[in-house]
């Protein structure tokens, strides 16, 4: 029978799912532990499979995230293929290194995790495959770790389990950076990487594979998220992976092209079709779709939609609520629309306005100095909201001047229409 | 702009009501409306002129949507006019006056001036409601000036309303010092979710410390529970050892006591109790034997005086049967007077009833009338049968009369229709025809389409702007692709902002080359500033001087022409020396200015170089403008041949893309209207085709065919009617058969049927006159006839079967006395009883009482005889128990080894004692075995004799408190065992902190949001300020001078004029100020004062932006309800000032303010009108 094993990286169990703002209604419990139920799926899977080996190239955690209960339920999960007697291989990646935790748990006796201190070979004797891989000692590992890698033992299969941002690959910490001519001299059968979470195959012979994470955990990672079925034929022969999808919350943006529409009506009818055409993309009714939705196009509605964001992000939460009240979070809606509007040229009061913001356009000091008003606020922010992934630079004048651009409609709106409201 | 006319064509109220507005320069023009009048529909109408009608619309309550018309003519100050139709729809809403030519909407944004709808309801609006409230935010806002100038620069009423709103919304989001706005709270919740996180997380070393004590106490536990289990089992053997002592001692005297008993007989428990039952039952046997035997002979005695006669008891039998038969025989004869007398009566009534038959009254010849039991119902059914008959006879002749009667009808029907013809041919036709659909109709639409869509196309074509060409040229054209048409207007666009961004800048430059210029001029006048270049050069001359007066130089004349020069400049007609010294002292007056007007100098100095540089920059502007006209030059050349290959003029890509777009919607035309024709062709033939055929099959018939014009249908028509008449035919023909068959069945079978019933009415004659003669009745006799006669015969032989009975009775009772008297006496005689009376029934009654008497007695002798062969069986049954008993009692005589009976009771009581003492031994072996468990009993017993119990006692106590000590310690252990051991159960892998950070995270982006909402509102509210600030800063100055006049005005004088007032703290503040000179603040004036001053400000702010746009029309209404005569005039006045610069619509109900304008306004300024009452229009309309 031919040999099968698994390869998944990058589980960051009990990572937070990031950038979901509460609303009514949202399917709230829906996102619960989505790490854990993934990463449960990818044991069901092992177990089910009847898969020879567990492979995980890095990350099982968080590398800020203290609570040993995380540990103790990996311990549990990964006890569960003790009972199937599968193996499990794994390395310390960045994450890992950088959290206490990986030294103080007490695994099963079937999880063997390699050395930091140097590359080290796993065999499994009874299928004669080897498995070569180092652990990260240290959060920033910046050493070509793959040129130390041993050599490969003669008609054995030899796979190399690696946590790295390879070379060349942008937006990625260079974590033990490595070149492919680097992994191809090593002579071994399959690459098995990690660190990075999107899928992909660097090389094809070898097979050089990240699996991508098990779970998007922001919207940056749209898409379909798992771990990678490889079966090894005979004559050692790897075969393509297999990819099984194991993520509960599925990530996903949709764009509503809102040019030439004019009522509020034909946009939210478009906003419709887009969530339809969104929900027939992912069929599958136990997996959420974290949706963002991006408003674009130059419209005659620019004005109105700029003057009352809320409104129309409550109206898409709603359509989404409507189609599948358990099945769609709105994570965002996003408005990058243009005016279509001829805006005339008079001088007056509001063309007065308008010539403030055009100097406060051009002249980044007074914008600053209209920031200070933010002071007060900016004091109060707690560190996770002004600094992270996506943080809020009250003083930043680039950040400041993309609000502005918000405010111009929001306050012509506010003026000229204020008064014919207070009428009707 | 103005308007000459306002046309209320179909909107509302109106119908082709028209205002003429054409008076005067621009002209006040007063529009009075009494109530009820539309006058607020015609101020909407207004603006649905200029800016179209909105989707929805109250206007339409005469006129649908589709009809609603407001039309006008409008004329721009350079004399151009525009008379124009709006309609509502959804575009081309702008029409020429014929409402049938389209008008770009841009000819009239030209006259607009590029005013929006916003604008013009703002600006150009004003009416009660905005005024009140414009006041009443003057009123709130205190006098500052800013936003006073700003609301009336707007227009805007409700700037203190959205500032308001902007600063509630501000609250909602957050406060400093507040907790409920959201911002506030998403923070205090983040707050606590984060020390939520804290409590749920597990530090991983507190995991590890309670799973290392745990093992430590489980080691702990383990070896405590050893070492009292040693000392437990110690303390164990000693107890036994202790309680066995007494248990030793017991053994010893049992086993001594026991010797005692050695050769005693061990006889069974039960062996006593056999015994002394064999004895009792031995004792009872003998009284038995002898009480049987003296029964029996007082037994005996007893029979044989007991006498029984057996010849009275075997007649017994028969004198029982007299006995019963005694009643009946009594009964019989008292019957038997009574059966007399009916049998006389039914005598009498049989007699009587042949009488009724006319025969003789003898009885015995009456048997000649008996008839056989069959005969009466014979008769009686040949009766029934008779009227049968009779009607079915005559049922069958009516119905072959009617039968006869019909085919004579069908035979004649038949001969009148004709013979059916073929019409398959015909029907086919039809059918091919018709599965085709209504072919006239499909032609007749295919025939529209094709005509629409060929005028459109040809339409469209002509349309297409500077397309002259045909529309297969125009198909066959090959047009630019998108991209090269991107890459045009991409460039265009490109030059276009460079050249206007070029354009800008030289301007500004040369704004500050012009500006720099003045500024240096004014320096330059108000005293020629010396420059350090001044200084040199005269300090050069002086020094130039001194050169010549050293060199020695004629004192007075010097033929050196520089020289002379010199002294001329300085010192005309005098020395040189004079000369030096004139030029020495102004080049030391020019050091000194130098020095006194440093600043001044250096001021020059540096505008100059700032206006050297921004003519160089102005110079590169140019230049560079010149490189970007050029390459628009280039792009307009290439763009030219692009355009000139469609052979067409397009300035620009977007006008092209534009045509390009209505090229291909005019080649998509020109396609269908292709298609539209080819299938009309189609269509025109099939219907040919199918007209021959029908015309042909109709031929065949000879029906004349509908003449050839006619459409297919009408041909259908008239061919599905001839295929319709001849099917009928047909059909008729089949029917008439099929009756025909029908009515020769049923005559056949009824006249089957009349002769029938003939021949059975005369059987049936025949029967009936037999049967008649039978009852004595002719063969006329009808059935009710022989009915009499039958009742009459059958009454008849009823009685005399009564009579008869009757008869037979009392023979009966005679017979059976005369028996029972001879049988009584028959068994007397043989009994030998002598029974004197003759009375038979005397004597059967004593025969029975001497027979009971006799079985009475035998009865008692019968009892005896058994009692006595009872007694006779007990008596044998004791004789042999007696003998089985001695011998048991020997035998138990022999197993206890006794030689007579009287010893066996000493022999069990000895068995018994050893029995007893074995038993007591047996149980204390027992006892000592419980306290040495697997161990000899024997051998134990010798420990427990070594042991000394003294000793014994003290080693115990001293084990029991060592196992007390190590049993506290383990408790001790084991609860900690339990707290490490729940401790870590409670780490059991939960992900509630995991689920507290997912918490956390959903509110960071609430927060991030909310955040991003709060920076901008407060940026909104920063720059409105601003703007304020700013706006007031420029407008100030003109429109206070002339806001204070109108104020003056408005208020009649009450106020002089308005004034600004610092307070020092950069707040200016408005006040009014009065004839006296007192200053009143903006809330200390009165609520009139606060609209006229809103309308001061609103009218000056209008009058100086009119000052440089294309005027546009102000439009008022009903402003001055709260004004008195003397202030409205004010007003009036103002405005019909204002009209000198732009066209004033002033709409009021109120007819006074027409005639106090009429007395006090120039006519060269005012028009007035009225617009048509309700009723008016309604008779207009009508």
């Amino acid at each position: 029978m031919a040999i099968t094993f698994i390869h998944a990286a990058d589980i960051h169990l009990d990572s937070p799912l990031r950038g979901l703002e509460r609303y009514e209604n949202a399917p709230v419990d829906r996102i619960r532990g989505a790490t854990r139920r993934a990463f449960e799926r990818l044991i069901d899977l092992a177990i089910e499979r009847r898969v020879d080996f567990l492979l995980v190239a890095g990350d099982l955690y968080d590398g800020d995230w203290r609570d040993y209960n995380t540990g103790l339920y990996l311990g549990r999960q990964l006890q569960r293929l003790r009972e199937a007697e599968i193996p499990v291989f794994l390395i310390a990646g960045n994450h890992d290194a950088a959290n206490k935790m990986t030294r103080a748990l007490r695994l099963p006796e079937n999880v063997r995790v390699l050395s930091p201190d140097r590359a080290e070979t796993a065999r499994i004797e009874s299928i004669q495959v080897a498995i070569h891989g180092q652990s990260f000692a240290r959060a920033a590992v910046t050493e070509n770790l793959a040129q130390a890698y041993p050599d490969p033992i003669p008609g054995w299969v030899n796979i190399g389990l690696l946590h790295t941002g390879l070379t060349g690959l942008d937006g990625h910490e260079r974590y033990a950076p490595c070149s492919l001519e680097d992994l191809r001299s090593r002579g071994y059968d399959y690459w098995a990487l990690g660190h990075i979470h999107k899928r992909g195959t660097p090389c094809q012979d070898p097979l050089v594979v990240f699996p991508g994470n098990l779970q998007g955990r922001h919207i940056r990672e749209i898409g379909e998220k798992g771990c990678l079925l490889v079966e090894i034929g005979s004559g050692g022969r790897v075969t393509t992976p297999v990819f099984h999808r194991l993520d509960v919350v599925c990530w996903d943006r949709w764009q509503v092209d809102v040019t030439d529409l004019e009522t509020e009506a034909a946009l939210l009818d478009q906003a419709a079709r887009a969530l339809d055409g969104s929900l027939q993309n992912e069929p599958d009714p136990d997996r959420l779709l974290a949706l963002r939705v991006v408003i674009q196009g130059a419209s005659s509605l620019h004005d109105q939609l700029l003057s009352d964001p809320e409104r129309y992000v409550a109206e898409i939460r709603n359509l989404a609520l409507e189609r599948a009240p358990d099945r769609v979070w709105v994570e965002k809606v996003e408005f990058q629309t243009r005016s279509s509007r001829m805006i005339p040229v008079l001088d007056g009061p509001i063309e007065e306005l308008r010539g403030v913001f055009d100097w406060l356009r051009t002249d980044s000091e007074a914008l600053a100095e209209m920031g200070e008003e933010l002071a007060d606020l900016k004091r109060k922010l707690p560190v996770e909201l002004t600094s992270g992934p996506d943080p809020l630079s009250l003083s930043d004048p680039s950040w400041l001047l993309q609000q502005l651009n918000d405010v111009q409609p929001y306050l012509l709106n506010l003026l000229l229409r204020s008064d014919r409201g207070s009428h009707s | 702009m103005r308007l000459l006319k306002l046309l209320l064509k179909a909107v509302g109220p109106f119908s082709e009501v028209e205002l003429d507005l054409s008076g005067g320069q621009y002209g006040l023009h007063l529009i009075h409306g009494p109530n009820e009048a539309g006058k607020t529909s015609a101020l909407r109408a207004l603006s649905h002129l200029l800016f179209g009608f909105p989707s929805r619309t109250n206007d339409n309550f005469i006129y649908p949507y589709d009809q609603l018309r407001v039309g006008g003519t409008i004329r721009h100050s350079d004399g151009e006019e525009l008379e124009f139709v709006r309609r509502k729809a959804l575009r081309n809403t702008l029409r020429a006056a014929d409402d049938q030519a389209v008008i770009e909407p841009e000819r009239l944004a030209r006259f607009l001036g590029g005013v929006d709808q916003e604008t013009f309801e703002n600006l150009f609006g004003i009416d009660h409601a905005r005024l009140s409230q414009a006041g009443e935010e003057l009123r709130k806002g205190e006098g500052k000036l800013g936003e006073l100038l700003f609301a009336a620069g707007t227009g805007l009423a409700g700037l203190g309303q959205a500032k308001q709103r902007l600063q509630e919304h501000l609250d909602q989001l957050f406060k400093p010092r507040g907790q409920n706005p959201r911002i506030n709270q998403a923070l205090s919740e983040f707050r606590g979710i984060q020390d939520e996180i804290k409590t749920y997380q597990l530090p991983s070393e507190e995991w590890m410390r309670h799973d290392a004590a745990l093992a430590q106490a489980r080691a702990t536990s383990d070896r405590l529970v050893e070492q009292s289990r040693a000392a437990r089992k110690t303390l164990n053997r000693m107890t036994r050892v202790r309680d066995a002592i007494p248990q030793v001692a017991r053994l010893r005297r049992l086993q001594n006591e026991m010797r005692a008993f050695d050769g005693v007989v061990r006889l069974r428990d039960s062996f006593g109790a056999e015994v002394r039952e064999a004895q009792d039952a031995l004792q009872r046997v003998a009284t038995t034997v002898e009480k049987s035997r003296l029964a029996l002979q007082e037994l005996d005695v007893e029979i044989a005086s007991t006498q029984v006669r057996h010849d009275i008891l075997e007649a017994g039998p028969a004198i029982e049967t007299l006995g019963e038969r005694l009643g009946a025989v009594e009964k019989a004869l008292s019957d038997r007077p009574r059966l007399e007398g009916w049998r006389l009566e039914k005598e009498h009534q049989a007699r009587e009833i042949l009488h009724k038959l006319g025969r003789d009254r003898d009885l015995e010849r009456a048997s000649e009338l008996r008839l056989r039991s069959d005969e009466p119902p014979l008769i009686r059914s040949l009766g029934q049968r008779f009227t049968a008959l009779r009607v079915q006879r005559e049922e069958m002749r009516a119905a072959i009369a009617k039968s006869e009667v019909q085919m004579s009808r069908i035979e004649q029907e038949r001969s009148q229709l004709g013979s059916p013809r073929d019409v398959s041919g015909l029907r086919r036709a039809i059918q091919v025809a018709r599965r085709r659909g209504d072919l006239d109709s499909q032609y007749s639409q295919a025939r529209t389409s094709r005509d629409r869509a060929l005028r459109q196309a040809d339409l469209e074509r002509q349309r297409l702007f500077g397309w002259t060409g045909t529309l297969e040229d125009l198909e066959c054209q090959a047009v630019p692709p998108d991209p090269a048409l991107d890459r045009y207007e991409s460039r265009w666009l490109t030059l276009e902002q460079d050249l206007r961004r070029l354009t800008e800048q030289q301007a500004t430059e040369d704004d500050a080359i012009k500006h720099l210029e003045v500024q240096i001029k004014a320096l330059d006048l108000h005293q020629d500033v010396p420059t350090e270049e001044d200084l040199r050069a005269v300090r050069h001359r002086r020094d130039e001087g001194w050169r010549w007066l050293r060199d020695g130089h004629e004192p007075l004349q010097s033929n050196d022409p520089e020289v002379e020069r010199f002294i001329a400049e300085f010192a005309p007609g005098r020395s040189l020396p004079d000369a030096f010294e004139q030029c020495m002292a102004r080049a030391d007056a020019m050091g000194d200015r130098l020095r006194h007007e440093a600043d001044r100098v250096a001021r020059k100095a540096e505008w100059l170089a700032q206006l050297q540089t921004h003519k160089t920059a102005s110079l590169e502007c140019g230049h560079a403008r010149a490189r970007v006209e050029a390459s628009r030059d280039q792009w307009r050349v290439e763009w030219t041949q692009l355009v000139g290959a469609l052979g067409i003029e397009v300035p620009h890509p977007v006008e092209l893309r534009a045509w390009l777009r209505a090229r291909e919607q005019v080649v998509q035309l020109a396609m269908r209207a292709r298609d539209a024709s080819a299938e009309c062709a189609e269509l025109e033939r099939l219907i040919a085709d199918h007209l021959a055929a029908l015309r042909l099959e109709l031929q065949a018939l000879g029906v004349s065919p509908p003449d050839a014009e006619a459409e297919l249908a009408l041909w259908l028509d008239r061919a599905e009617s001839v295929l319709e008449q001849e099917e009928q035919v047909v059909r008729r023909h089949e029917a008439l058969g099929r009756r025909w068959e029908t009515v020769k069945d049923d005559l056949a079978r009824d006249r089957g049927r009349l002769q029938a019933t003939e021949e059975e009415l005369h059987d049936w004659n025949e029967s009936w006159t037999a049967k008649m003669a039978r009852i004595g009745l002719g063969p006329d006799a009808t059935p009710e006839q022989a009915e009499v006669v039958l009742s009459e015969i059958q009454e008849l032989f009823e009685a005399l079967g009564k009579r008869r009975d009757h008869l037979s009775r009392i023979k009966g009772i005679d017979r059976d006395a005369e028996q029972f008297g001879e049988e009584v006496g028959a068994i007397a005689k043989q009994l030998g009883l002598a029974l004197d009376t003759s009375s038979a029934s005397v004597r059967a009654r004593e025969l029975a009482r001497a027979y009971q008497a006799m079985r009475e007695l035998s009865k008692k002798a019968a009892t005896l005889i058994e009692q006595r062969d009872r007694e006779h069986a007990r008596l044998r049954e004791a004789e042999t128990d007696r003998v089985t008993l001695t011998a048991r009692l020997d035998r138990l005589c022999q197993e206890a080894g006794c030689d007579q009976i009287e010893d066996l009771a000493d022999a069990e009581r000895q068995s018994r004692d050893a029995a007893r003492l074995e038993q007591e031994l047996r149980s204390c072996e027992e006892q000592l075995q419980h306290l040495a468990p697997g161990a000899d009993v024997e051998a134990f017993a010798v420990e427990v004799e070594q042991a000394d119990a003294d000793e014994l006692g003290f080693a115990m106590a001293q084990r029991e408190s060592e196992i007390a000590a190590l049993e506290a310690e383990l408790l001790r252990v084991n609860a900690t065992i339990g707290e490490e051991r729940a401790e870590l159960n409670r780490m059991d892998g939960s992900d509630r902190a995991a689920e507290s950070a997912e918490k956390a995270q959903t509110i960071v982006t609430r927060l991030q949001a909310d955040v991003a909402q709060y920076a901008r509102l407060k940026l909104a509210a920063a720059v409105l300020n601003r703007g304020i600030e700013r706006y007031r800063e420029r407008s100030q100055g003109p429109v206070l001078t002339r806001a204070s006049q109108l104020f003056s005005d408005l208020t009649g004088g009450s106020f002089a004029r308005l004034q600004i007032d610092d307070d020092g703290g950069g707040r200016t503040e408005l006040k009014g100020v009065r004839q006296d000179g007192k200053q009143v603040s903006v809330d200390g004036m009165s609520d009139g004062s606060h609209d006229q001053l809103y309308l001061a400000l609103r009218l000056a702010s209008l009058e100086s932006w009119l000052g440089s746009h294309e005027p546009i029309p102000f439009i008022v209404d009903d402003i001055l309800l709260n004004f008195d005569d003397q202030r409205s005039l004010a007003a009036l006045k103002a405005l019909a000032a204002l009209s000198r610069k732009t066209q004033v619509l002033f709409f009021t109900h109120h007819e006074h303010l027409l005639n106090l304008a009429r007395e006090h306004l120039p006519p060269d300024l005012l028009f007035a009108q009225s617009l048509p009452t309700a009723s008016a229009r309604q008779n207009g309309r009508s």
